[in-house]
């Protein structure tokens, strides 16, 4: 059955945040969304709720704890490794790639250039995640 | 340590700064212009009817020119990205690999592009070889000028060596331009979008490999491209 899904998307850039929000607010189905600014605020979120979140979104170029680290940090974690994390990033460097295929991720996205495939893709991926079954925390 | 090894190693350290300054400076670029082609999207989505057609038309510009930034980000990534890992040799059946490329390519309905018999398996860089074969096809779709288009993928084969063919009936290229194209950031300027780098990319590659490129072109009828892989 289609959920709706709490997402944290964890994404520095103000207009990337406004991206992901028009996207968002176009989609038939609502889904509820926390902002973090980098990797830190991410953990800070993630320690402090008691309810986990559906889906991670996350971008790998962030000040403070960049995404790579954040990405390491919640996989050596007992109780955040399931959550099931999308890189979204600009960045299709196969360093990038393979180092986080080999840290766990469950997909990785490259932004397209233009908004509309941008939105695309978004959309594709939640629409994927809506009907998967969660490890309940 | 002697000093042609420490020269080396220095020499191997500088080249992956220069990857990694190429990556950097490619991705914080790719990200702002990421921001600003959404921007641009928005502005027309929202205030079209009002700016009126003239500042559409400029946004539309605007556009292309972003796009076109984007192009030459990905070109400059790649170009950098050729030399700096080691070559890989998996065994690749271009059959698949170039329906794969042929695929991924925009082609304009008045252009066909032919396979000409069976292509090879063969013992390569998979990545590497794709961009020679990507840059190569597109150029020949993009650069065509006929009612009619074709382009013709061809090759043979001798005991040493692969010869592939790229031909199309395009607008051909003056002799004089022959050594010329294969320079970075040399482009004949019939197309707005290309960037210059798509033949030196292929070059690049083609050096590493051990492998030669080298064209016969006429006038208004067309070219074709040969390039040569060495079986090893």
């Amino acid at each position: 059955m289609r959920k709706s899904l709490n997402i944290l998307l964890v994404e520095d850039d103000m207009i990337e945040i406004m991206k992901f929000n028009r996207t968002i607010s176009k989609l038939a189905y609502h889904h509820n969304i926390i902002e973090a600014r980098n990797g830190e605020e991410a953990l800070d979120i993630l320690n402090k709720n008691e309810s986990l979140p559906d889906l991670i979104l996350l971008d790998l170029n962030m000040p403070k704890i960049n995404g790579l680290e954040f990405l390491s940090i919640i996989r050596n974690n007992d109780q955040l490794k399931y959550i099931p994390t999308v890189i979204l990033t600009s960045s299709n460097d196969h360093k990038d790639v393979s180092e986080c295929h080999q840290l766990g991720i469950s997909g990785y996205l490259v932004k397209p250039l233009k908004f509309v495939d941008y939105s695309e893709s978004i959309k594709t991926v939640l629409d994927y995640w809506c009907f998967n079954e969660f490890v309940q925390a | 340590m002697n000093q042609k090894k420490q020269l080396l190693l220095k020499l191997q350290y500088q080249n992956e700064q220069l990857n990694d300054y190429a990556h950097l400076v490619s991705h914080d670029l790719k990200s702002s212009i990421r921001s600003l082609s959404a921007l641009l999207t928005w502005i027309k989505d929202d205030c079209g009817e009002k700016i009126g057609e003239e500042s559409v038309s400029n946004l539309n510009l605007m556009e292309e020119k972003i796009e076109k930034m984007d192009k030459f980000l990905e070109d400059i990534t790649n170009y950098s990205e050729i030399g700096a890992t080691s070559l890989k040799s998996n065994t690749i059946n271009l059959n698949k690999n170039v329906d794969k490329i042929i695929d991924s390519i925009e082609i304009p309905k008045n252009i066909s592009i032919i396979v000409k018999g069976n292509l090879p398996v063969l013992k390569a860089d998979p990545r590497r070889l794709e961009l020679v074969f990507q840059n190569l096809i597109s150029n020949a779709v993009s650069f065509n000028d006929k009612e009619v288009g074709i382009v013709e993928i061809g090759f043979v084969e001798t005991e040493e060596l692969y010869t592939f063919s790229i031909q199309d009936n395009g607008p051909g290229i003056p002799k004089e331009y022959h050594g010329k194209i294969f320079n970075t950031f040399t482009t004949l300027g019939y197309q707005e979008k290309s960037t210059g780098m798509g033949l030196s990319i292929v070059k690049r590659v083609l050096d590493l490999c051990g492998g030669e490129i080298w064209l016969e072109s006429e006038i208004t009828k067309g070219t074709t491209f040969y390039f040569t892989i060495p079986k090893k």
